[in-house]
């Protein structure tokens, strides 16, 4: 029995060996070399086509901002938000002796805004003449509702959304009186009431304004009555805030004279190549980037099995093409499309969640522009596996249905460092 | 002959099998391992480790001899016998001017031989037939297209295991013939890390292989003092099939299966004396050919290629039965070369190694001992591309007689 144990402990002696995962160990890399055959290819010259085309609306419900303004762009043309808005009246109490004082519009800025802000600017506010009601079960940028032709408030202002909270707009007395008399007058007795008589307002911006402003969904109408109390007069309030599934902005643009203009649907396609090498985004009015990689399956001539390993879509903004006033943002959006510009849905990166974001990468800062790089490795094995040519990439702005921010991009015809590309590293491992 | 001892002898080879596959995750320290299936593997149960790898000749005398399956036929009635050999290697290798070092250890071997009749005797051996195990890492190469490089991690491990049953019966007092037949299997796996710029290639490939392999084999002594002996090992092919994952960045990964070509291995056909002078010295003297030119392989590295084998081996006992332990102690001397079935840029492989060994008796009445050996070998050469390696093996055989009987007497 001795023996047994003996064996047992050399045996134990020997099985636990070290690991020599941490040195450097460099003999035999030759004959890896020729063994494994890991070859890896840097391709930046996969053909890639841009173009550009429109949606023929977009969903603009349940957007949290007013949009509202104007303004002129040369490339663009003139592009012009309204806002649709419901209002709401609250629980009221309204004495006999109340005396009416006056009305107004208070809009609240949220920060957001585009173009130029130092020119006065001018809004109208007019009163609706239908009921704001959805298309089915949507509103789109261009959903339209009847409204009276004569203003009941005309604002100019200097706009200043980082200094200023709010610009206060004083409605006429006119329909201030009569809503308050309806409303002292027992005609108006809650919210069903109102919204049957008042179906709300459209603030419209000037043709000539210079900038588009957004306000938040905290905007509101108050009117300002008084009642006297003994010796005492008091000022009291009504408000009626803004109902937020009922109401939306409405963008649209004039775009005679500029690319665009020959655009009739969503299927109509402006290559780069036509429109100066260029491709462009435009929010609020559905002008969206197509990306075609048609060539992507030409990978497969390289001999042996290979894996993508990382392709990345870089594109750059135009020269001169984005201002102080015309800035762009430092991430894009993407989504896959169909070859009809419907979206199939969004591209994720490789965990199938999250969402590929193109971000700025200021790396390369010789030409005074700024590149995107999107990771699309999903999306060009996805384009490995398709059957016939049916995926596509759209590229989008942030806040696309709430925003007016426009982009111009180089196309792929540009010197090296402004040019569309694809730069893809595909490694060969089984030749 | 007890039923239980043979059971528990399959139990213990068979539970050794686990054993090799948990350790074999080493490097057998050759870089020369990642070509074909492998390392061959040189060490064998028994006194032949000490004897420059010679027995062809050599009868079974108190040891498992797995060189020639005729030895078998002499296992002496009422014998059983058992060996579990390990061993350990501490190699240094050359390329370049880069001198590096490397180690391992690991089951060498697991045996059982007993008779059947008075003229026959089988045996069980469980022994790596290949041995993978290198590490490169590091390995800078360009990525085409750009001025950037990807690094390689290359960890290649495994190897296949030869479970062979050995024959052996006595035609007459002179002559003995034998039979065996061995299945190869195992499984060869090859991980590839690449980190190309901030993404990690992972490639994994699992090489599964097995097959079959027979040989056969005589041993006949012209007299008390001279034997010959011969074997024949036929050549089969090893059937593979490869399981490969490819992943990027640890998402997901796509898994291929192929069939692997089966490899082919040679004829071998091997020739020796077993010369014994008295009671106290013997020599053997084996020259074995491997006919790897007719199986058309090459591998990347290089062609395969006929293959020659020499070994000589010495025994010396001062008194089997003398009363002092040194004199019943065996001291073993050998010498073994053969120029390798692979030529790389034209230059061969060799192999030269020189053995010193020591059987250590445990008990008088039971031929039970220790054989250790220790061999100082190199291979290959610093030039044209080659790797020159300096290794240092020692190996101990258990070498137990019986002692499944005596339990039994004890309980």
């Amino acid at each position: 029995m001795k023996y047994i144990a003996f064996i047992i402990i050399f045996m134990s002696l020997f099985s636990c060996n070290d690991s020599m995962e941490d040195i450097t160990l460099q003999i035999g890399e030759d004959y890896v070399d020729s063994n494994t055959n890991t070859n890896v290819y840097f391709i930046d010259t996969l053909t890639i086509k841009a173009a550009t085309f429109q949606f023929d609306s977009l969903i603009v419900s349940n957007t949290n901002r007013l949009l509202i303004g104007a303004y002129s762009d040369s490339v663009f043309g003139k592009i012009s938000s309204k806002s649709y808005v419901r209002l709401d009246i609250g629980n009221f109490e309204l004495d006999n002796d109340a005396v009416y004082d006056s009305i107004a519009l208070i809009l609240k800025y949220d920060n957001y805004f585009y173009n130029d802000t130092i020119p006065l600017q001018q809004f109208k506010v007019f009163e609706l003449l239908e009921d704001i009601e959805p298309d089915e079960i949507n509103y789109y940028n261009t959903t339209n509702f009847d409204f009276e032709s004569t203003p009941i408030a005309i604002k100019t202002f200097q706009p200043n959304p980082h200094k200023n909270d709010s610009i206060n707009i004083e409605i006429s007395d006119d329909f201030g009186l009569g809503l308050f008399n309806k409303l002292k007058e027992n005609e108006i007795n809650d919210n069903y009431e109102f919204t049957e008589e008042y179906k709300g307002i459209v603030i419209e911006p000037d043709a000539e304004n210079t900038t588009v402003l957004g306000f938040n969904k905290e905007s509101l109408m108050r009117l300002y009555y008084t009642i006297e109390d003994g010796e005492e007069i008091v000022e009291k309030t009504i408000e009626f805030t803004i109902d937020p599934l009922n109401t939306f902005n409405q963008t649209s643009s004039d775009k005679t004279n500029t690319y665009f203009e020959s655009i009739v649907d969503q299927e109509t396609l402006l290559p780069s190549s036509e429109t100066d090498d260029s491709s462009f985004i435009q929010s609020g009015t559905g002008i969206v980037t197509m990306i075609d990689i048609p060539f992507v399956k030409s990978l497969n001539e390289i001999p042996g099995d290979g894996v993508i390993i990382d392709a990345k879509l870089k594109f750059t903004i135009k020269n001169y093409s984005a201002t102080n006033n015309l800035f762009v943002r430092d991430s894009l959006k993407v989504y896959i499309i169909d070859n009809k510009a419907n979206i199939l849905g969004n591209l994720a990166i490789g965990d199938g969640i999250t969402s590929v974001t193109g971000i700025i990468d200021n790396e390369n800062t010789e030409f005074e522009t700024e590149a995107y790089v999107f990771d699309i490795t999903s999306f060009i094995i996805l384009k490995l596996n398709e059957t016939h040519e049916a995926f596509y990439l759209a590229i989008y702005p942030q806040d696309f249905n709430s925003s007016v921010d426009r982009y111009i991009f180089n196309g792929d015809q540009m010197e090296d460092d402004l040019r569309m590309k694809i730069e893809l590293t595909y490694a060969i491992y089984n030749e | 002959m007890s039923n239980k001892a043979i059971y528990l002898s399959i139990l213990i080879v068979l539970n050794i099998q686990s054993v090799f596959t948990q350790t074999t995750n080493n490097l057998s320290s050759s870089p020369y391992s990642l070509y074909g299936l492998g390392s061959s593997n040189e060490i064998n149960p028994g006194k032949t480790n000490a004897l420059g790898k010679s027995g062809i000749a050599m009868p079974f005398d108190n040891s498992i001899n797995n060189l020639n399956p005729a030895s078998f036929g002499d296992i002496p009635e009422n014998g059983f016998f058992f060996d579990i050999g390990i061993k350990a290697e501490r190699e240094t290798l050359f390329e370049d001017g880069i001198e590096e070092n490397r180690f391992n250890a690991n089951f060498s071997n697991m045996a059982f031989a007993f008779p059947i009749t008075k003229k026959s005797g089988v045996g069980l051996t469980l022994i790596p037939f290949t041995n993978v195990g290198y590490v490169i890492l590091g390995v800078e190469n360009e990525i085409d297209g750009s001025t950037g490089t990807f690094l390689s991690n290359v960890n290649g491990f495994g190897g296949l295991n030869d479970i062979k049953l050995n024959y052996g019966y006595s035609i007459t007092k002179k002559l003995r013939i034998g039979v065996n037949g061995s299945f190869l299997w195992g499984k060869i796996t090859e991980n590839e890390t690449n980190l190309i710029e901030n993404n990690l290639l992972f490639i994994i490939e699992e090489n599964y292989y097995n097959g079959f392999r027979f040989g056969t084999g005589f041993q006949y002594s012209i007299n008390d003092a001279f034997s010959i002996g011969g074997i024949v090992n036929f050549p089969t092919k090893i059937k593979g099939d490869q399981v490969v994952v490819v992943a990027v960045n640890n998402l997901g990964g796509v898994e291929t299966e192929n069939d692997l070509e089966a490899f082919k291995l040679p004829l071998e056909i091997g020739f020796g004396t077993h010369i014994k002078l008295n009671n106290s010295l013997f020599f053997n003297l084996d020259y074995k050919r491997n006919f790897w030119d007719d199986t058309n392989q090459s591998d990347l590295i290089g062609d395969y290629v006929d293959q020659d084998f020499i070994g000589l081996g010495a025994e010396f006992i001062p008194r089997k039965n003398g009363f002092k332990y040194w004199q019943r102690i065996n001291y073993r001397a050998g010498l073994n070369f053969d120029n390798g079935n692979l030529a790389i840029n034209d230059t061969r492989v060799n192999n030269f190694a020189l053995n010193l060994g020591l059987g250590l008796p445990l008990k008088s009445e039971r031929n039970t001992s220790i054989n250790f050996s220790y061999t100082f070998g190199q291979k290959g050469q610093v030039n044209n591309g080659l790797i020159k390696e300096n290794y240092h093996l020692v190996t101990f055989n258990f070498n137990l007689e019986g002692i499944w009987f005596k339990k039994r007497y004890i309980d």
